[in-house]
């Protein structure tokens, strides 16, 4: 299928009323959930995955879809007027925003910050169009050593950049590969495992899991701190930036969409690196590099892009290749498995209507997100308003009735509330849990290409150095593990000598 | 990337990823590992355990040996910690889980969501019982009407049985 004809079915896709229906539901819950700080796209779209099971997959992940690249766009909102990201992504916009909105100039931001994303999330879905099928017709070459080696450097790269400890990181990575052994062995039909726990013998169920990890464990965290925000009250005017601030944003805004689209790509990469490589790109390449973090708009325009961006360029490998680039990926993964839909090299051939449907979609949805932020910018700043002492509960309610929604069993209460206190407790030991769901949704799909490579090699482990595309991979991989092996060593050596 | 840290407190979290580890691998041999040239279903979860038994041993080890590296006193993570807020909110879920179905969707949630408010969130009575009811109804009237998703209900049969 051509490109124009792709863009037609999409289209075609899209404007059936359902399907805009769902997308303006999923950028406005989006939106929202950006806003409200204690709670990230991760655990919103976990919370809302039960219910898209009743809709046509298509409907179903244009509306997760919205909700990622809607919480870029409300993470904005509340780092500029509150000092506060919505979400992680906006962490650095806090830095110039903020400022920007303490010199009365928090209209120009809050209007940069929206174009700037709308720019990067359209040239970043031109991009996802242009490399998805050429990327595809290399993976139907892929073997099962190159599936495996790509695994790995995704959960290599995800555990390089923990913003912990890699070992830490690490462990978490091979408790989430353990926990997607539990349950029957789909090679031999064995149990693994499963304790005597009949439930247990599907696996652990990963939307309870996650909304306990992403949605009980963060509700327990902000608990220790409930206050309420204190909004910056100024007058919010001006909200299409001028002639001087464009000037001054283009470059940003354009190094950002590629930038944040090739961040995005990388398995372990996603909006978070994005937002903060590329406002370590600016400030590098500025020529007032001191302005930086005193309301400079670049501050602003490039990492807003950049991380709008990178939700278009983390679909690539998980449209390309079936592989997960992050955690909401890998939930959409989870998704479209569930639908029954495999996406993987063949997944554009076989599924067009879902695959042009969810890029047209994403158009549509950046659109709908111009549209709504700025004029609604008041509401938002309301919404920011509201104690997080009401808001708790609610969080808590929708988890519950999300998780026994999906197989009406209390089972899942359980294992949400288990792993919610688990995670809870690790959070204070610094652990992060984004290398465990990622290792948990890959974990199956990484032993099954392990086993048949070892069968197709006679047991020997030399086959993932013997195809160039899997040894590139397991090379990065070691080497990535040794530059923090050799930094961790020099800083010790350091310490030992200030000693 | 690395923050080198090394805490008397990640002793405790390290010891017992090698309890898990070694169990994992006791388990995964004893599921039958096969060969190299033919996987048993044990095969990848044993060299799972090996690697986080190893990792979390060294981490140890070395968290042991440099434990004086660092002078500067460690934060303490649980000082402001209000346990009971915490506790109280994972017991009013689990609460949720075994009541849900002997007492209906209704009725669960809102006791549930007015202790929330109430004793977690220290709500004034009056506003607690007033949130509770409005958000059932509006639960009940998107989800169970709206969505058509399935909630338990209360068991009124049963009640009139015993009434009369």
């Amino acid at each position: 299928m051509d490109y124009f004809n792709g863009i037609f079915l999409g289209f075609s896709v899209v404007i059936q009323p359902v399907n805009l229906v769902y997308c303006f539901a999923g950028v406005l819950v989006g939106t929202v959930i950006g806003v409200l700080p204690g709670i990230g796209p991760v655990a919103a779209i976990a919370i809302l995955l039960p219910s898209t099971f009743g809709i046509p997959p298509v409907t179903g992940i244009i509306m997760l879809a919205g909700i990622y690249y809607g919480a870029m766009y409300g993470g904005s909102t509340t780092s500029i007027l509150v000092n506060i990201p919505g979400e992680a992504a906006s962490v650095v916009t806090c830095l110039d925003g903020y400022q920007m909105a303490r010199q009365g100039r928090a209209g120009p931001a809050l209007g940069i910050a929206a174009f700037g994303s709308f720019i990067g999330g359209t040239i970043s879905l031109i991009i996802l169009m242009t490399l998805v099928y050429p990327l595809a017709a290399m993976a139907i070459k892929f073997g099962p050593p190159e599936y495996f080696a790509i695994m790995v450097m995704g959960l290599t790269v995800v555990t390089y950049l923990a913003r912990g400890s890699l070992p830490k990181a690490m462990v978490m990575a091979l408790v989430g590969l353990v926990l997607g052994c539990i349950g029957t062995d789909t090679i031999s039909g064995k149990y693994r495992f499963v304790l005597g726990i009949r439930e247990l013998s599907d696996g652990v169920p990963l939307v309870p899991m996650v909304m306990g990890i992403f949605g009980v464990a963060e509700v327990l965290t902000n608990l220790e701190k409930l206050g309420d925000l204190s909004v910056f009250e100024t007058k919010i005017k001006n909200l299409f930036p001028n002639l001087e601030d464009w000037k001054k944003s283009t470059g940003p805004i354009i190094r950002g969409s590629f930038l944040g689209t090739a961040l995005g790509i990388i398995p372990g990469g996603g909006t978070i690196l994005a937002s903060f490589v590329d406002y370590s790109l600016e400030k590098r390449i500025s020529k007032y590099p001191e302005k930086f973090g005193t309301g400079a708009i670049e501050g602003v325009a490039g990492p807003e892009t950049a991380n709008n961006s990178a939700v278009a360029g983390s679909f690539i490998p998980l449209m390309a290749f079936g592989i997960p680039a992050n955690v909401v990926m890998a939930l959409i993964l989870g998704a479209l498995l569930i639908h029954g839909v495999a996406p993987g090299p063949l997944f554009v051939e076989q599924h067009p209507d879902i695959f042009w449907g969810i890029i047209i979609s994403m158009y549509v949805g950046n659109v709908m997100l111009l549209v709504l932020n700025l004029p609604l910018i008041p509401l938002w700043v309301k919404l920011l308003k509201v104690p997080y002492r009401i808001l708790f509960p609610l969080i808590l309610l929708f988890c519950l009735i999300g998780v026994y929604s999906i197989d009406n069993s209390l089972f899942d209460i359980y294992i949400m509330v288990f792993f919610g206190t688990v995670s809870y407790i690790l959070r204070k030991f610094e652990y992060e849990f984004a290398p465990l769901i990622l290792a948990f949704i890959i974990g199956p799909m990484m032993e099954t290409s392990f086993r048949q490579s070892l069968i197709m090699s006679n047991g020997s482990f030399l086959i993932f150095l013997q195809r160039p595309i899997s040894a590139v991979c397991i090379i990065i991989s070691i080497a990535l593990l040794c530059i923090n092996g050799l930094s961790f060593y020099r800083k010790k050596e350091k310490l030992s000598k200030l000693e | 990337m690395i923050t080198g840290s090394f805490k008397t407190r990640d002793v405790l979290p390290n010891t017992i990823w090698m309890i898990m580890g070694i169990s994992i691998t006791i388990m995964a041999y004893n599921l039958d590992i096969g060969s190299f040239q033919n996987p048993g279903p044990g095969m990848y979860p044993f060299l799972l355990g090996i690697l986080l038994f190893s990792i979390s041993l060294t981490v140890l080890v070395y968290n042991l040996r440099n434990m004086g590296l660092f002078k500067k006193k460690e934060e303490a993570i649980w000082a402001d910690v209000e346990f009971g807020k915490i506790a109280g909110t994972i017991a009013i879920l689990l609460g949720y889980g075994l009541l849900l179905e002997r007492l209906g969707f209704s009725v669960t949630t809102f006791f549930s969501l007015f202790f929330l408010f109430k004793i977690i969130g220290v709500e004034k009575l009056s506003r607690a019982l007033v949130w509770s009811i409005l958000i059932v109804i509006s639960a009940y009237l998107l989800f169970i009407v709206a969505l058509k998703v399935y909630m338990p209900s209360f068991p009124w049969e049963d009640l009139m049985n015993i009434l009369h």
